[in-house]
């Protein structure tokens, strides 16, 4: 994979490091993207701010997974939320494959960027069969004739491995597992560059979690495909991914390869993050590096 | 250390449209005094419904029948009401999974806080308030006076917990059961929320049934161990001789499946567990797990007995044909 | 006054048990549960009986009537239904005031009923769910002004606007349709409003988005399949608020003008007669109350089938 030290200058990580192998093919590049809240206070008092996601500068190498690991109001469900188009950023630019593009423009980034979601319940529509949810994005997009489009939708569920009988059922007729390879052929179909997986496994068995991570591990050897993987298991993170971005209340405070995120990092969040990560290892309990119960 | 709590053959049946549904098929476990024992599993192991038996909060259509339920000598099946609900927030307590709506929004945090203790005969209002805020400042909440007067939706979720946990509390139980309570919580206020409640059971000399699916949490705060699968307990052991040395095939693949830094290889497939878990609809016989088990044969079509594979007087029970026990003795238990 | 639910759209399981139970069901398309449990509930099965007698004696009338519910013959006025000594078989339910055979009225009038109520009930359910489906899922200032819609709407007492504006028009059975069709629609707008506002975080709904779907496609194929269970039960009841209404407005004269028989009309046409001659008004008023009776069953039976898995 990329083993290259990649970093990029980022005005909220406190360690600089110098730009490198300028030859390398992005395929997603976000320039100081901010989404700002206004909240109203009533009608005589100042409106206040909430930066859900500050000044974001990031770059995906093409052929690489990208890990974006932070806890709950950090920013970075926002922050995939702006790249799919589905919220408009207040400031800055997404670049796809070296062209700037309006993400809000959906049917035009749908061939290069798909998202995977969190929950299998939720991320199928309940009234439609599988083959018509995997062959909806062809439909949209007016590719192949019909029959054309029904071996698509064969092909690429037969890599996801659902076996045939499923094709006419119903997502309440699948397990959480078989509901998350389907939202994964449907993300695939449309063959994009990019997969945006925000938390793809968090609401499945551990046991099934196993064998979504090896089927998308898969598809991206087989595919040449970009991932950006979002998750707070860092566990999975550490499995898969090549670099590591850490995101605190809108800001990305860490950004390094895999290797040195986990066993040297630098930043305190970062620290405290990692040692909350409780690895299956009996013996070491709950570690002296967990902080005492906060006052709060 | 004598025991607490002790479960023999626990079932619990759901009628549904399509058949009985076999949630919890005969399991058996104890809980000593002052230990922490965790039910580790995966959805539809039937640990939730397992917690909910023990506490009586069954959906009214679920059939719950057992050989014994007994708290402290007491038996909990068949008690009346009255009683229960003495038991009930007194020496047994529970925490929920869901920060967000095990608390009433209607009631102040005081008020609910003190509502268990005040059944106590012979407590007085002002006792009952300072323990509330005492347990409040225990369990890291600042101003722990003002809370009092707050209601839940002030708080985040990670001080919700930690209201719910003051309030498993109050009245100084001998069990607390905690169904996944960190398990909707940050990954940072988790570990946070575990140490606290590994010291307060220490201190308190509280026992607590931990129900997770989480092994990582398991590995690190447990005292026992039995891992549930499909509505069974397949093995049951210390947690230092669980992960070090498990002796059921599940187990065995539940640990294998999980990335870990140092043992698994990045960027290498994972060892999953091949198939999915069997209806447990209707009728159900012989190893649940062979349809996903590599060592399977035609012996496990029979019910599997419980068998102690650890030597001396430790304990290690796995619930399989190929285990071997350490001694002659065989633990026959009905499946 | 019954309360329509919208916790029957899919969401995600929330409680241990529902999740518990989605493990381990054997799964069946949804449509099918649907029908097994539809059929398990009586009170649906009753109400939808009845109705079915209802409608399908609406539809068979020219076959089924003995008599010409038009034909006067003043010799035959009055004259009593079968269970009363002077009653004869040749009139089953009597005669009216012009010696029109009451069986045919009745039967006929239930085509008027069920006219009005289905055509009221689908113009009020296309504009009230319209209204609805915008106004959740667009928010803002969308929602501001059709909710501001709605509630004039509500402030409107239906039965006094009904009568004064028929009295301006005169009545009849277009006006009459139209009439109630277009103050009829509120409670579909409440109701789609709350749903779509459910369904619109749906995770579904933004990956229908990723892929490039039209806004439009989503609200018709994403959105409204979904909450259509919940239509389903809030178009029963307002066919029978329909219903309910036309009667009242052809009692008081402002609805379907004579001779067109109608179930209101026909009490009015009796009111003069009530203690001497019951039965001119007690038929048509037991027609009415049995078939907004049926018709209360049914949508109390399909809002009860609608109740998510283990919430029963």
């Amino acid at each position: 994979m990329n083993e290259l030290v990649n970093e990029l200058v980022n005005d909220s990580a406190p360690a600089e490091t110098p730009v490198g192998a300028v030859g390398a093919d992005i395929a997603l590049e976000l320039c100081a993207l901010s989404k700002v809240y206004t909240l109203k206070r009533g009608m005589f008092k100042a409106s206040g701010e909430i930066k859900a996601v500050n000044e974001v500068s990031l770059r995906l190498y093409r052929g690489e997974t990208l890990g974006l690991v932070g806890e709950s109001g950090c920013g970075k469900s926002t922050l995939a939320k702006i790249l799919l188009g589905l919220l408009e950023p207040t400031a800055g630019n997404v670049l796809i494959n070296g062209q700037e593009v309006d993400p809000t423009r959906r049917k035009d980034n749908a061939r290069h960027i798909q998202p995977i979601f969190q929950d299998p319940y939720s991320s199928l529509n309940p009234r439609k069969t599988v083959a018509e949810i995997v062959g909806l994005p062809l439909q949209l997009h007016r590719i192949g004739s019909a029959a054309e489009q029904r071996k698509s939708v064969r092909t690429i569920l037969d890599l996801v491995g659902m076996p045939e009988r499923t094709y006419a059922q119903y997502p309440n007729q699948l397990s959480g597992g078989q509901r998350q390879r389907v939202a994964i052929a449907r993300a695939l179909i449309l063959q994009p560059d990019i997969l945006i997986c925000d938390e793809p496994t968090s609401a499945l068995d551990v046991s099934v979690q196993a064998q979504i991570l090896n089927l998308l591990l898969d598809l991206k050897a087989e595919f040449g495909l970009t991932y950006l993987f979002i998750s707070h298991d860092l566990g999975v993170v550490e499995h898969l991914v090549d670099r590591v971005a850490v995101m605190h209340k809108g800001s990305i405070v860490e950004l390094e390869t895999r290797e040195k995120i986990f066993s040297d990092a630098q930043h305190p969040y970062t620290r405290m993050l990692l040692s909350s990560a409780l690895t299956p290892e009996p013996g070491l309990g709950l570690g002296p590096d967990i902080p005492e119960p906060a006052f709060t | 250390m004598s025991i607490l709590l002790e479960v023999k053959n626990l079932r619990v049946d759901l009628p549904t449209e399509n058949g009985m549904l076999h949630a919890v098929r005969g399991i058996d476990f104890q809980v000593k005094r002052g230990e922490m024992l965790c039910l580790v599993g995966e959805s539809g192991c039937g640990k939730s419904m397992t917690s909910l038996a023990l506490m009586g909060l069954l959906p009214r259509k679920a059939i719950c029948t057992a050989d014994r339920m007994a708290f402290d000598g007491t038996e909990l099946l068949g008690l009346p009401d009255k009683k229960l609900n003495q038991l009930r927030g007194q020496r047994m307590s529970m925490i929920f999974q869901e920060p967000m709506t095990s608390l009433n929004p209607a009631y102040t945090l005081g008020n609910q806080l003190c509502e268990a203790m005040l059944e106590k005969p012979g407590v007085t209002r002002a006792e009952v308030r300072e323990r509330a805020i005492y347990l409040l400042h225990r369990t890291g909440i600042s101003n722990a006076e003002d809370r009092l007067r707050q209601y839940p939706h002030q708080l985040s979720g990670g001080l919700r917990q930690r209201v719910m946990i003051a309030m498993a509390l109050m009245c100084g139980p001998d069990l607390i059961i905690a169904d996944e309570p960190t398990t909707a919580l940050d990954v940072t206020i988790q570990a946070q929320i575990l140490r606290m409640i590994r010291e307060l059971q220490r201190e308190f000399g509280t026992a607590v049934v931990f129900i997770t699916h989480d092994l990582g949490v398991v590995s690190r705060i447990a005292d026992r161990v039995a891992v549930m699968y499909a509505g069974q307990v397949v093995e049951t052991a210390d947690v230092a001789q669980l992960f070090a040395s498990p002796q059921h095939p599940y187990t065995r693949g539940l640990l294998n499946c999980i990335p870990v830094r140092g043992k698994t290889l990045p960027g290498s497939k994972l060892q999953a567990i091949p198939g999915v878990v069997p209806s447990l609809v209707g009728h159900v016989s012989g190893c649940v797990f062979r349809n996903r088990c590599a060592l399977a044969d035609a012996a496990c079509e029979q019910d599997p007995p419980m068998v102690n594979t650890a030597a001396g007087d430790k304990v290690h029970y796995a619930r399989c044909h190929k285990a071997t026990a350490a001694d002659a003795v065989q633990l026959n238990e009905a499946a | 006054m019954t309360t329509i639910s919208t916790s029957s759209l899919p969401t995600g399981p929330t409680t241990q048990t529902s999740s518990f139970l989605q493990a381990a069901i054997k799964p069946v398309p949804p449509w099918r549960r649907m029908i097994n449990r539809m059929l398990g509930h009586r009170g649906l099965v009753l109400g939808a009986a009845i109705l079915a007698v209802i409608v399908l004696a609406a539809l068979f009338a020219p076959w089924l009537t003995p008599h010409d519910p038009f034909e006067q013959n003043v010799s035959q006025r009055l004259i009593p239904p079968i269970w009363n000594a002077l009653g004869s078989w040749d009139h089953v339910l009597g005669t009216d005031k012009l010696g029109r055979d009451y069986l045919s009225r009745l039967i006929y009038g239930a085509r008027v009923s069920l006219m009005i109520g289905c055509a009221a009930a689908l113009i009020s359910g296309v504009i009230g769910t319209t209204l609805g489906v915008l106004a959740g899922y667009f928010g803002g200032r969308v929602d501001a002004l059709i909710s501001y819609i709605i509630t004039t709407r509500l402030s409107m007492p239906v039965v006094l606007v009904a009568l004064a504006m028929a009295s301006l028009v005169g009545g009849s059975l277009k006006v009459v349709i139209i009439l109630l069709g277009l103050l009829l629609w509120d409670r579909f707008a409440v109701v789609t409003r709350s749903a779509t506002q459910q369904l619109r975080d749906a995770e579904f709904i933004a990956a229908a988005k990723a892929i490039g779907a039209s806004t439009p496609y989503i609200l018709v194929r994403e959105i409204l399949p979904n909450i259509m269970s919940a239509l389903i039960v809030v178009i029963t009841l307002e066919m029978a608020h329909a219903i309910l209404l036309e009667a009242t407005l052809s009692f008081l004269g402002l609805g379907v003008q004579p001779p067109t028989p109608s179930w209101g009309l026909m009490v009015s046409e009796g009111k003069s007669y009530m203690f001497f001659k019951p039965w001119v008004i007690v038929i048509p008023g037991v027609a009415l109350a049995v078939l907004v009776l049926a018709i209360n069953l049914v949508g109390d039976g399909l809002r009860d089938v609608n109740a998510p898995d283990g919430r029963n």
